[in-house]
C-alpha cells in the first residue's frame, strides 16, 4: 500500500513536469507556426454550435408540440380505423346519413338474398358470397353453415346484423360499446323502438310486475308500465331488452325474428 | 444544452471567448497535423472547444502551460477519435481492447516504487505512450480531472478511463524499467 501510494505520487509529479514542459514547448514553438493557419471557418462553426439560430431555437422548442399534434393525428386516424375495422368484424351497419343507410340496406339485401340462396343449396357460386359482404361471412359463422373460416370463427356473439330483424323498422341509430349494443329504431307510424343486446348470461331482475311469455322455445318477460314498455330474453348467452314506448306489438315481432333465427 | 449555455456566467463567457481567440489555431494547426484535413481539422477543433466549455470551471489561468497542453490534449485525443472513426467507416476497424490487450506487461504497480525524483529523460517517456492512453492519464494526474470528467473529455465509459489509466500506468513502469529509473524493491 505504502509503495502504491508513492507511486501515485511518482505520476503525480511526473505527469504535472510533463505537461509544464509540453505547455512551455507549445508555447514557445508551435503557437507561433499555428499563426499562419485560416481559422474563418473555425470561427462560423463554433458559433453556430453554440449559437443556435432563432429559427433553430424556435424549431426546439416547436419539437414537443409538434409531437404532441403528430399523436394526436395518429390517433385519430388509427381510431377510426380501428372503429371501422371492428364493425366489420362484428358485421355491424354503422350509422350513416339516411340515402347513404339506403343506399347500404340495398346492398345488404343482395348479400341476404345470396345467403339465403346458399343455404338453400348452394345455388349461387360459393366464392362470389362468400366474397360478397361482411353480412353473408356473418351469417355463415352465426348459423355455423358452410366452411368454418378464420373470421367466421372470432366472432363469438355475433350482433344483429341481418336485416331481416328489422324488417318493418328502420336503423336509425346504433351505438356500440364494449358489452353492449344498442339499436335505434322506429316502425312504419315513426314511433321509436330501442334494442339492448348485451354479453350477458343472465337474465334482467324479474320482479313480480313482470309477465312471463313464450316466443317459440323462450321464456320471454314483458313489463308494462304506463308509458313504457319493455321485453327481455336470453337467447344463448346474450341478453335482449327492448323497450317501446307506444306499443308492445313491434316488441314482440321483433322478438320473434330474433329467436327464430337461432 | 441550451440551457447549459444560456446559464453559462458572464465570467466563464469571458474566459472561454479568451481561450478560443488565443489558442483556436494552435488546437487547428494541432488537428490539422493529425488529419491532414482542413475541414476536419475544424470539426475537431469546434468539438474540443465545446468540450472544454462544459469544464470551464476547472481552468484557472489562461496562459498556463499547464492550460495549453490541456487543450492541446483535448483537441489531440478529438483528433484521433475522428481518425478511429474514419478507419472504423473506411479499412480495418481499430478496437482498442485488443490493440492494447498486449500491453499488459505482469508489472505489479503496487510492488514497485519507481523512483523519487523526475529528469527530463523520464518526461520523454510519456511521449512513447499512444494517445489513447497519455490524455487520461494527463487528465487524470497533471490536472486533476476524475474518471467521470475524463469520460465526459474524451466521449468513453468510465471503466475505459479506468482501463486505460491503469495500462498506462504499466506500459510507462514498464519503460521507466527498461530504461532504469525504477527502484525495484
Amino acid at each position: 500500500m505504502k509503495s502504491n501510494l508513492k507511486n501515485e505520487t511518482f505520476f503525480k509529479n511526473l505527469a504535472t513536469a510533463y505537461v509544464e514542459r509540453d505547455g512551455k514547448h507549445l508555447k514557445e514553438n508551435e503557437l507561433q507556426e499555428a499563426a499562419t493557419i485560416s481559422a474563418e471557418n473555425l470561427d462560423k462553426k463554433l458559433h453556430t454550435r453554440l449559437n443556435p439560430s432563432r429559427f433553430r431555437k424556435w424549431s426546439l422548442a416547436l419539437v414537443p408540440l409538434a409531437a404532441g399534434f403528430l399523436i394526436f393525428f395518429v390517433y385519430m386516424a388509427t381510431s377510426h380505423n380501428f372503429d371501422n375495422f371492428r364493425n366489420e368484424q362484428l358485421g355491424i351497419m354503422t350509422a350513416t346519413p339516411e340515402a347513404e343507410r339506403d343506399f347500404i340496406a340495398e346492398e345488404a339485401d343482395v348479400a341476404d338474398d345470396n345467403a339465403f340462396v346458399a343455404e338453400d343449396g348452394g345455388a349461387a357460386d360459393a366464392d362470389d358470397i362468400s366474397s360478397s359482404t361482411f353480412f353473408f361471412r356473418n351469417r355463415e359463422a352465426w348459423y355455423g353453415h358452410g366452411e368454418t373460416t378464420e373470421e367466421a370463427e372470432v366472432i363469438e356473439h355475433p350482433p344483429l346484423t341481418v336485416r331481416e330483424f328489422f324488417t318493418g323498422f328502420t336503423v336509425q341509430n346504433v351505438s356500440y360499446e364494449e358489452m353492449q349494443n344498442t339499436y335505434y329504431l322506429t316502425n312504419t307510424n315513426h314511433e321509436n323502438i330501442i334494442l339492448i343486446e348485451e354479453f350477458e348470461k343472465n337474465i334482467l331482475d324479474i320482479n313480480e310486475h313482470f309477465e312471463a311469455f313464450d316466443i317459440g322455445s323462450i321464456t320471454a318477460y314483458l313489463l308494462v308500465s304506463d308509458n313504457e314498455y319493455i321485453l327481455t330474453f336470453l337467447l344463448y348467452d346474450i341478453r335482449y331488452t327492448l323497450i317501446s314506448t307506444s306499443n308492445s306489438d313491434d316488441l314482440f315481432i321483433l322478438s320473434e325474428n330474433i329467436i327464430s333465427s337461432r | 444544452m441550451l440551457i447549459l449555455f444560456t446559464i453559462t456566467t458572464e465570467q466563464a463567457h469571458d474566459k472561454f471567448e479568451y481561450l478560443f481567440h488565443q489558442y483556436k489555431k494552435l488546437l487547428l494547426y494541432k488537428a490539422y497535423n493529425i488529419l491532414h484535413d482542413h475541414a476536419m481539422a475544424e470539426d475537431a477543433t469546434s468539438e474540443a472547444f465545446i468540450r472544454i466549455y462544459k469544464n470551464l470551471h476547472k481552468i484557472d489561468q489562461v496562459d498556463s502551460n499547464q492550460t495549453i497542453s490541456f487543450l492541446v490534449t483535448i483537441v489531440t485525443n478529438t483528433a484521433i477519435t475522428i481518425v478511429n472513426k474514419e478507419k472504423r467507416n473506411n479499412t480495418i476497424p481499430v478496437d482498442f481492447e485488443q490493440t492494447y490487450e498486449n500491453h499488459d506487461t505482469g508489472y505489479n504497480l503496487e510492488e514497485e516504487i519507481i523512483s523519487e525524483t523526475i529528469s527530463e529523460n523520464m518526461l520523454d517517456c510519456i511521449n512513447s505512450l499512444k494517445e489513447e492512453l497519455k490524455a487520461p492519464f494527463l487528465l487524470k494526474y497533471a490536472h486533476d480531472y476524475s474518471h467521470k470528467e475524463i469520460a465526459s473529455f474524451l466521449n468513453i465509459t468510465e471503466n475505459n478511463v479506468t482501463v486505460r489509466i491503469h495500462r498506462a500506468k504499466q506500459r510507462l513502469a514498464q519503460i521507466l524499467h527498461q530504461e532504469g529509473y525504477v527502484n525495484e524493491i
